[in-house]
């Protein structure tokens, strides 16, 4: 049973893979794939297509996928409460803040937007962790009350740069970058994200049992002999950063980091250290089945965050309803 | 073995703790019994360091517990909160296997062999039937058991459990404190549990402490010449005089006089 929800989601993340590789506005085949891998397309416009933008793209999106989801489900067990986002510190407030400032202040460039999104992002919840210190009490009310002010703030300062920004250039620049997409991801900045994404998972990875230590409680993982206060700084830190890399190369996805731990914890059954892996998997396919979905529903394409919404919102609440009815007497 | 001071502790400018002290025994049971409110909980997490104190020292084998490592002093004292509050789902060897934590590196998980000792604690324990369940959807009673299985996994030097019986049905109070009784002696542990029922603690605990507002009013033993006596005082100081108290073959029963108002 175990070892054939692990061969499904490896299947499930190599067909969403393929899938968008393949799919989009100029639509390759198995067949071109094949000439493509075995150099019989070399210096054709298949080729390129293949290896500068889709493979480019494809890789960006899952590891985007695979980290918001790990984030989420980070979050989700240092707040004990499995329908915490991995916003809950501020992360995107902060990470928009720093995109709109790019984009009204420094023209917008792609390095620019990358970096300061990301700054802003682990800014916010900097702020967040010292304001939750300041207030002093019971730990998890107040870092999730910090992180509903610092979010706040961030949302303010949103509005007044928005209000600020040329309505016909920048406003629709700034609300493109509020609603995510993948369609600028290139190797440029995959090569940007990946290092730090792939430090903070592995960090995050070699804490997985700590992390699942605390989800006990502090007093209890204390007493069990965990040093709780540096791994939980550890812990946060290391999915803040997970959340604002990805943030900074693809703008907001809603979403995701929430429904995918939740949606693996309640099909896959809960496991906390297999549901760990689970999240990773299941977040990359499912961001790849979006994306692909939002380059080829429409002729233009459709901004992620709308569809990754409606499907996340849409999802839980038949999970929820059907749940509800397989566990009433009748 | 675990030793306490002049512990003195102020909760939201209350004081709570005052001047209390006492040292463990190995193979003892000590059984703290107080009103609700008199520090029995507060006492567990000051000794912890879950709670700050104003004054007083904690020490355990001779060091003092705060300047010990949270692995180290894990080593010295395990804790059974009063109740099980898993935000997530653990089949119960998982959570039992949790009890080898102290052990383990920074970045290592219990493997294999630590999960094989969590299954065989429970099984001397009379709870195999817990292995693959689900903490969460365990009776009150299992979820103890399982409690004191984490804490033998834990092997403490110490144990100190708060009200590990006060939501069981007689039989399985009977059987937990029967069960802690017989690892402490075996482990040659010393063991602190608050608890609320008298009777209780005359039957499992061969030393009794009792908390009266802020401070230590018994602390008695089996077995010491007179400890009944003082024991039934101290039950009439705290309970009032309505209390009826009877030793008789060998156990204590309780009684109350509603008198005629």
């Amino acid at each position: 049973m175990r070892k054939r929800s692990w061969l499904g989601l490896a299947a499930l993340l190599a067909a969403s893979f393929l899938l968008s590789c393949l799919c989009g506005r100029y639509p390759l085949t198995l067949s071109d794939l094949w000439d493509i891998l075995s150099g019989q397309a070399a210096g054709t416009m298949r080729e390129n297509v293949f290896w500068n933008i889709r493979v480019a793209r494809t890789c960006v999106t899952a590891l985007c996928g695979g980290a918001l989801s790990l984030a989420g489900f980070a979050y989700q067990g240092l707040f004990r409460n499995p329908l915490v986002s991995p916003d809950v510190l501020g992360v995107s407030g902060g990470a928009s803040v720093g995109a709109i400032c790019a984009i009204l202040f420094c023209g917008g460039s792609v390095a620019a937007l990358q970096l300061f999104s990301f700054a802003g992002g682990l800014a916010a919840v900097a702020l967040s962790l010292l304001l939750a210190r300041a207030i002093g009490g019971n730990r998890y009310f107040n870092l999730i009350v910090s992180g509903i002010i610092l979010g706040a703030l961030a949302n303010a300062a949103i509005m007044a740069l928005k209000y600020m920004a040329d309505p016909t250039q920048e406003l629709a620049v700034i609300d493109y970058w509020l609603m995510g997409s993948f369609s600028l991801a290139n190797w440029d900045k995959l090569r940007g994200a990946a290092p730090l994404i792939l430090a903070a998972g592995t960090v995050l990875t070699l804490l997985r049992y700590r992390l699942k230590v605390l989800t006990l409680g502090d007093e209890e993982a204390a007493s069990l002999g965990v040093a709780v206060v540096p791994v939980r700084l550890a812990c946060i830190g290391c999915a803040t950063v997970l959340v604002a890399a990805s943030v900074s190369v693809s703008g907001i996805v809603s979403w995701v980091g929430l429904i995918v731990p939740h949606l693996v914890r309640s099909v896959l059954g809960d496991d906390f250290e297999a549901n760990f892996f689970q999240s990773i998997l299941c977040g990359a396919s499912l961001l790849l089945i979006a994306d692909t979905l939002a380059r080829s529903l429409l002729p233009s394409e459709i901004p992620i965050s709308i569809l990754t919404s409606l499907i996340g919102a849409v999802f839980l609440a038949l999970f929820l309803i059907q749940r509800q009815r397989r566990e009433r007497p009748c | 073995m675990l030793r306490v001071d002049h512990l003195t502790v102020y909760r939201g400018g209350r004081l709570v703790l005052d001047g209390v002290g006492f040292a463990l025994e190995p193979g003892q049971v000590t059984a703290v019994l107080g009103l609700n409110g008199a520090g029995k909980t507060t006492l567990l997490k000051a000794i912890l360091g879950f709670l700050p104190r104003r004054a007083g020292e904690i020490t355990a084998d001779g060091q003092p517990l705060d300047r010990l490592s949270p692995a180290d002093r894990a080593k010295k004292l395990a804790y059974v909160p009063q109740r099980y509050d898993g935000g997530f789902r653990y089949r119960a060897e998982d959570f039992v296997s949790m009890g080898a934590t102290a052990y383990l590196g920074a970045f290592s998980r219990p493997g294999p062999r630590e999960l094989a000792r969590a299954e065989e604690l429970l099984r001397g324990l009379d709870c195999g039937r817990l292995i693959g369940r689900p903490m969460d959807r365990l009776s009150g009673g299992e979820q103890r058991m399982a409690y004191l299985a984490r804490a033998m996994m834990q092997d403490a030097g110490c144990l100190l459990l708060d009200e590990p019986v006060s939501s069981l049905d007689l039989s399985r109070q009977h059987l937990f404190l029967h069960r802690l009784g017989r690892y402490v002696e075996e482990r040659r542990a010393g063991c602190l549990v608050t608890i609320h029922a008298p009777e209780l603690a005359y039957a499992y605990a061969q030393r009794i402490l009792f908390l009266h507002q802020g401070r230590v009013l018994l602390d008695a033993s089996q077995g010491k010449p007179g400890f009944e006596d003082r024991l039934a005082q101290a039950l009439g100081t705290i309970y009032g005089p309505g209390l009826r108290v009877d030793f008789r073959e060998g156990g204590l029963a309780l009684g109350w006089d509603h008198g005629q108002g």
